[in-house]
């Protein structure tokens, strides 16, 4: 969870990630920067994210987005 | 048309080589719309995966590649089409867009343009003329559609289609100053989620130039949505104009680029 926490920190320095129950919702993450996220998750946790999973709902919160990525197989260390 | 499901199979089949390079993200309502496009057309081969979409008169091009050395691949699935000009745009930080615009390039494209985006907070209110601005109706459309499509690249602009803008007009997302009873200008917004807000599209008649109603349609959607979270807005690289009012309401790059690049 604190390596998610880290990317979105990374993404988005500006914002207080853990001050939002929704990143969408309250427009930390836009389509854009999903893109970026999901590159970035496949990568440190070497998984493939499906297309069909690429939805607003899972990546509104460090959870859902956590969900997401055992999901596809990888494992929160 | 075609199926996101064999769409995202291929995407996945390239994956599984190697880390993918994509130029642009279309989100899933959007790709369920295109796919239901009887001119949209997924194709692809061993290396690329090719996703062609008309976007109001513009055939738009989202694909995905196994590696760099995959641009020929690319280029095959460009002959295959015969639909000209083919756009593409190239999303992401600077060194991503110009290393997928390299790409484009050895494919067959040629560079267009590049936007940057600005990105804000919370505004502060600042009065403006009462009763000038009022929000667009639906009868307002067809005007204002021909003051957008008379004034911007659609190569570089996205602009609406007609449903669109009547769906941000029922939102009450479009903002317009008449003049003699005929719009004279107008401000086109969309929202981010509950709390952002996407400043799209503003355009002022010719003969009203330079008469303020650009930043005073600006500013008063800015107090309208002045409880946003963020403001985010697309400027072409070297448009001072617009980039100076937006930095004078505490915009700046956010370092998202968008190289437009254009297949002949």
């Amino acid at each position: 969870m604190d390596k998610i926490l880290q990317m979105l920190s990374d993404l988005r320095p500006e914002f207080d990630f853990s001050a939002s129950e929704n990143f969408i919702e309250d427009g930390y993450l836009d389509s854009f920067d999903v893109v970026a996220l999901v590159s970035g998750l496949e990568e440190a946790f070497h998984i493939l994210i499906d297309g069909l999973d690429i939805l607003p709902e899972n990546f509104s919160s460090v959870d859902s987005i956590a969900g997401l990525v055992v999901k596809s197989g990888g494992t929160l260390a | 048309m075609f199926d996101v499901q064999e769409l995202f199979a291929q995407v996945t089949r390239l994956k599984q080589q190697g880390p993918c390079i994509c130029n642009n993200f279309l989100s899933l309502p959007a790709l369920t719309e295109f796919s239901g496009q009887e001119s949209s057309r997924l194709a692809y081969n061993e290396e690329a995966v090719a996703l062609f979409c008309e976007d109001v008169g513009v055939t738009r091009l989202h694909f995905y590649l196994s590696s760099p050395e995959a641009a020929p691949s690319l280029a095959e699935l460009l002959r295959q089409d015969s639909r000209r000009p083919v756009v593409a745009d190239c999303v992401g930080k600077r060194e991503q867009v110009d290393a997928v615009s390299r790409l484009l390039c050895e494919a067959g494209f040629e560079p267009y343009t590049r936007m940057l985006r600005l990105r804000g907070g919370k505004v502060p209110f600042v009065p403006v003329p009462e009763g000038l601005v009022q929000p667009a109706c639906p009868e307002d459309a067809d005007r204002i559609l021909e003051m957008l499509q008379g004034t911007f690249d659609p190569y570089v602009s996205h602009l609406p289609s007609r449903k669109k803008l009547l769906d941000l007009i029922e939102d009450r997302l479009v903002y317009c100053i008449r003049k003699d009873g005929a719009v004279a200008a107008v401000e086109c917004l969309e929202r981010i989620g509950r709390h952002g807000i996407y400043i799209y599209q503003g355009v002022v008649e010719t003969k009203y130039r330079g008469s303020g109603f650009g930043g005073i349609l600006l500013q008063h959607c800015l107090n309208q949505y002045r409880d946003s979270l963020t403001f985010t807005t697309w400027v072409e690289e070297g448009n001072e104009g617009p980039l100076r009012r937006h930095r004078q309401n505490g915009m700046t790059f956010d370092g998202l680029q968008d190289a437009i690049l254009i297949y002949r």
